[in-house]
């Protein structure tokens, strides 16, 4: 800007002055300001005060307009998914031993083997003790039954047909003593034969051949005759081992290895001479690799046996051959080291397919992708526990802030920024209404005290002494554990503890009123009021209270901050507001459980304090700025 | 205003004090217990003509401003009788006129309203005697001025507001007419219409005089107490107030007792002039009468304090000795004794009788007593 510029600025300045000159008598030349309005433009004088109630403005959209906008409710529990360590398979060495049917024997047979089978264990344990082959077992009907053994571990049991067809007392040779129920004696001269069999053992009569053998409990000298009523050579009904086929891809072989009959078949096959078998029309052959028996459907490897037997947790879980032969090596390598009491662990790590959400991730060609995942193998009393950390659909509880919750989720999995938002709603309102009451009850007694003197104010102002007295944080924790006894509704419960926390603080504003009023009364002004005739109520209304009003709301306004951390501090301790209704204080609850919490869930509490505090401090700045503001000795 | 002509209101006074006492009790802290009593005004009795001024001096804590308040009932009565004429007594129903009749008047006055106003016109309605609600219709009649400007005036009101409510409670202009009524009422104090919706705080000591004397005007009173409405002032503003409060009589007919301790502005202003010493009235006449021939040696001694605005005239003081003394144990026989000049032995025992020297020229003063 040039001086010449800058000259002819300053010279036409006057004239525009001139224009808005004004008269010295004009009416508009004094700004007409009311009581009220000097109090504004002294406030907004106050920077603290304005900040305040910035802040306060701020908090209130956020509370009251915030959920509006937010899409998540008070209470919405959010689920998904989530690595959580948990038990995902069983596994033991079995001991028992398990038994797989010939899907071809009569249900005649069926009937008797049931009977037979509960006797199978002890049975292989006298043929382990005793080092024989085979024994004999009876069932119920007093069939017998064969139970061969077929290799370590493996036993089969065969209907031999070879039965107790009659009692035979020989050395007095005195002929046959009885015949079994359902035989006869054979016409002819069976006696005789039989005697003349004795010392050979066995002696043939009508085709068939009978074994004599000495009763070894009988105490006199009695002979059983057994007979082999079947020629029909050895039928195996029953394979009872404790190896069990494992088979590779569960998915392929799932109908055959929910099938017994299958899996007798496989059984067999490895004592067959031709080591092979068909089922459900396809080929199947064994063959025995590193002492591990092996399943091939043609040239696929498809199974093997193994005494070792791993399950799911549950029948979603499908345990691959190679994950079970894995977990077998860890498992014998805790056994065989001194790693075996129960609560040992030991880990591996398996290329397992990776979760997201709940789904396998698949790279672009449509592969699983696999990554290695660590397992704990945990010895329990007779088993072994696998845990592993799952990919589980669960309550998002303590979820760190991400993207869709932005300050994360708490204890119960709500949304903490929607909480807050609803919490900050109830513990403003609990401020507003809780204050209200407090100036309701304080104003009308105070007023009453102050107005009229005497010994109505005497007996206010104790009842005012009374209430100060109280303990305000027993008398609290008391009521607020009657409402949990009483199982009070917590909508209800909201109302009376504001009623309480009212009805505990009328007591200040009270005192106040009364000692305001008694000054006033003696003003000059309220003289004139009633010389000039003015009824109770106006001089009451119209020049009292205006002139008291000004020392309330900066009252309630230092109140609301205490009022909040009051409700704040009961709903903590947890007997304020109750869940599902969320406050400042329960929400803060939440992280109480353990010490590690509270460093572990900083994201709860450190906005939720932050809030508290603000709140507080705003409400405090801006009830000073009132105090400063009504104060008509301040300066400008 | 409609000046009111009744002739004979013209004859009776407006105003008849009989015996007027009021008595502040001394409470003892502990027991509160009375233990004795403040005699603020003893035993006062005067009267005053429609449409004249009475002026009240004295020093200060003599009583005058205790007097003004307890003749408006401001302060309960404790003894005798405030009689006033001329009130808008058809305001009150019959049965709060039947109630403010007194004893000896029940039986021989008739129930009705017009013999009751009727009654009352003649003899004086007692302001002690009504009810509280009889009163408060009766109060627009009686105003008071306050010294204070400042503490008069709620702050919270705005003007328009202060001098109106009463005028709105008391019905005394159609409502129609209310503004009209307010801003005819202000320009005649001297403030302007736009000071309507200004508060109190944004006036000067004598605006706010003006405002309060709108206050007492906007009523339509018949009495008005001044209670030194100029003693706040400066002297500039006093000659203004005293003025408009002269211009407003001549106006309006109205009748001032003027309290003041200003004997000059006492004599600007009145027709009748009282002296007040320790709650009793010791010299009451009219103004010529008492500023040239006073009396009382109290007086006397007031008008020397006269400051003259000659630097060559001499003044004449006469000085009185020590203080007022305490109104809860005054002297025995005459209050004055203690410091009068032309103290005598009966002065100390025998208290004098307040009595009419000479035609319209009341004194207590054994100095004048008939019977020496």
């Amino acid at each position: 800007m040039s001086k010449k510029e800058m000259n002819d600025k300053l010279n036409n300045k006057p004239e525009e002055a001139k224009e808005n000159r004004m008269a010295l008598d004009d009416a508009a030349r004094v700004k007409v300001l009311s009581p009220a309005m000097l109090v504004f433009k002294r406030f907004i004088r106050n920077k603290l005060a304005i900040l305040g109630t910035c802040v306060l403005v701020i908090l209130f959209l956020f509370c009251f307009l915030g959920p509006l906008f937010y899409p998540y409710a008070e209470t919405e529990i959010f689920y998904g998914y989530r690595d959580q360590n948990g038990s995902y398979a069983y596994a033991q060495i079995r001991k028992d031993y398990v038994s797989y049917w010939n899907p071809e024997c009569d249900s005649d047979t069926k009937t008797n083997l049931d009977l037979v089978e509960r006797m199978v264990n002890s049975a292989i344990k006298e043929i382990v003790e005793s080092g024989s082959d085979s024994t004999n077992v009876q069932a119920a009907d007093g069939h017998y039954y064969t139970l061969k053994k077929f290799d370590d571990e493996v036993y089969a049991l065969t209907d031999s047909s070879y039965v107790l067809v009659a009692d035979f007392a020989g050395n007095m040779l005195k002929g046959i003593a009885t015949f079994r129920d359902g035989h006869t004696k054979p016409e002819g001269d069976f006696d005789k034969a039989a005697a003349a069999g004795i010392s050979e053992g066995s002696f043939e009569f009508g085709g068939l051949t009978y074994d004599i053998v000495k009763d070894p409990k009988g105490t006199k000298l009695d002979y059983d005759i057994y007979c082999d009523l079947s020629t029909g050579g050895v039928d195996y009904y029953f394979v009872s081992t404790v190896l069990a086929p494992t088979f590779y891809s569960e998915a392929d072989y799932q109908t055959y290895s929910k099938d017994s009959g299958f899996k007798y078949h496989a059984y067999l096959s490895n004592y067959t001479d031709s080591k092979g078998f068909e089922y459900g029309g396809e080929k199947f052959t064994t063959a025995s690799e590193e002492g591990v028996i092996t399943l091939y459907k043609g040239e696929e490897k498809c199974a093997y046996f193994s005494a070792f037997a791993a399950s799911g947790k549950d029948s979603s879980v499908h345990l691959s051959a190679e994950f079970q032969q894995a977990l077998e090596g860890v498992i014998s390598e805790m056994r065989d080291s001194s790693n075996a009491a129960v609560g040992s662990t030991a880990t591996f790590t398996f290329p397992s397919p990776k979760y997201v959400d709940g789904k396998v991730v698949t790279d672009a060609e449509g592969n699983t992708v696999l990554e290695d995942k660590v397992y704990t193998v945990k010895t329990e009393q007779n088993d072994y526990t696998v845990w592993c950390d799952q990919s589980t659909y669960v309550i998002l509880i303590y979820d760190a802030p991400n993207a869709d919750h932005l300050l994360g989720t708490d204890a119960n999995g709500m949304d903490v920024l929607a909480r807050i938002m609803y919490g900050g709603r109830i513990s403003l309102m609990v401020g507003f209404v809780v204050v209200f009451i407090e100036m309701i009850l304080g104003v009308i007694m105070g007023g009453i005290a102050g107005y009229f003197g005497g010994w109505v104010d005497n007996l206010i102002m104790r009842l005012v002494d009374i209430f100060y007295c109280i303990p305000s944080m027993p008398i609290l924790i008391i009521t607020g554990a009657m409402f949990d006894a009483l199982k009070m509704d917590y909508k209800v419960r909201l109302i009376w503890m504001m009623a309480i926390l009212g009805l505990l603080g009328w007591a200040g504003v009270a005192r106040m009123v009364r000692g305001q009023i008694l000054s006033l009364r003696e003003q000059e002004f309220m003289v004139a009021a009633e010389a000039s005739g003015l009824s109770t109520s106006r001089r009451i209304f119209r020049h009292l209270v205006p002139n008291v009003m000004p020392q309330l709301i900066v009252q309630a306004t230092m109140g609301l901050g205490s009022v909040i951390i009051t409700e704040s501090t009961l709903s903590f301790l947890g007997l304020g507001v109750k869940h599902p209704l969320a406050t400042w204080g329960n929400m803060m609850n939440n992280i109480t459980q353990k010490v590690e919490y509270l460093s572990a869930y900083a994201y709860i509490w450190v906005p939720i304090g932050c809030l508290i505090c603000l709140a507080v401090i705003a409400f405090n700045f801006v009830g000073d700025g009132l105090r400063d503001a009504f104060d008509p000795k301040m300066k400008r | 205003m409609s000046l009111n002509n009744n002739k004979t209101l013209q004859d009776k006074p407006i105003v008849e004090v009989h015996g007027l006492k009021k008595y502040f009790p001394i409470k003892s802290s502990f027991f509160k217990m009375t233990i004795g009593h403040v005699k603020a005004v003893d035993d006062v009795s005067f009267t005053i003509k429609p449409g004249t001024t009475l002026g009240v001096v004295g020093e200060s804590g003599c009583g005058k401003t205790t007097m003004g308040r307890t003749m408006l009932r401001l302060y309960p009565i404790t003894e005798g009788k405030v009689l006033y004429r001329g009130l808008d007594l058809d305001k009150l129903t019959v049965s709060q006129l039947r109630a403010a009749l007194p004893a000896e008047a029940r039986k021989t006055v008739a129930v009705d309203k017009a013999s009751l106003i009727a009654y009352f016109e003649e003899n004086g309605i007692d302001i002690n005697s009504l009810s509280p609600a009889a009163l408060n219709k009766l109060r627009p009649n009686i105003q008071i001025i306050f010294q204070d400007p400042y503490s008069s005036l709620s702050p919270r009101l705005p003007i328009g507001e202060i001098i109106g409510e009463a005028v709105k409670q008391h019905k005394i202009v159609p409502k129609e007419q209310y503004d009209e009524y307010i801003s005819k009422i202000m320009k005649a104090c001297g403030l302007q219409e736009y000071h309507k919706d200004r508060y109190p705080h944004e006036f000067s000591g004598g605006q706010r005089q003006r405002i309060c004397i709108a206050r007492a005007l906007a009523m339509n009173p018949k009495v008005v107490v001044c209670d030194e409405p100029v003693s706040a002032l400066d002297v500039s503003i006093q000659a203004q107030i005293i003025n408009l409060l002269k211009d407003l009589q001549k106006e309006r007919g109205l009748t001032y007792i003027f309290i003041s301790h200003d004997l000059s502005v006492v004599q600007h202003i009145s027709d009748d002039v009282a002296v007040m010493y320790l709650g009793s009235m010791v010299e009451l006449a009219s103004k010529d009468a008492l500023f040239e021939k006073p009396l009382h040696p109290y007086t006397q001694a007031l008008l020397s304090a006269i400051p003259v605005p000659d630097p060559d005239v001499k003044m004449n003081r006469i000085v009185l000795d020590g203080d007022l003394p305490s109104p809860a144990n005054p002297p025995k026989g005459c209050k004055f004794h203690t410091r009068c000049s032309k103290c005598m032995a009966r002065c100390s025992e025998e208290a004098p009788r307040f009595h009419e020297y000479e035609p319209g020229h009341f004194v207590a003063c054994h100095l004048y007593d008939k019977g020496i």
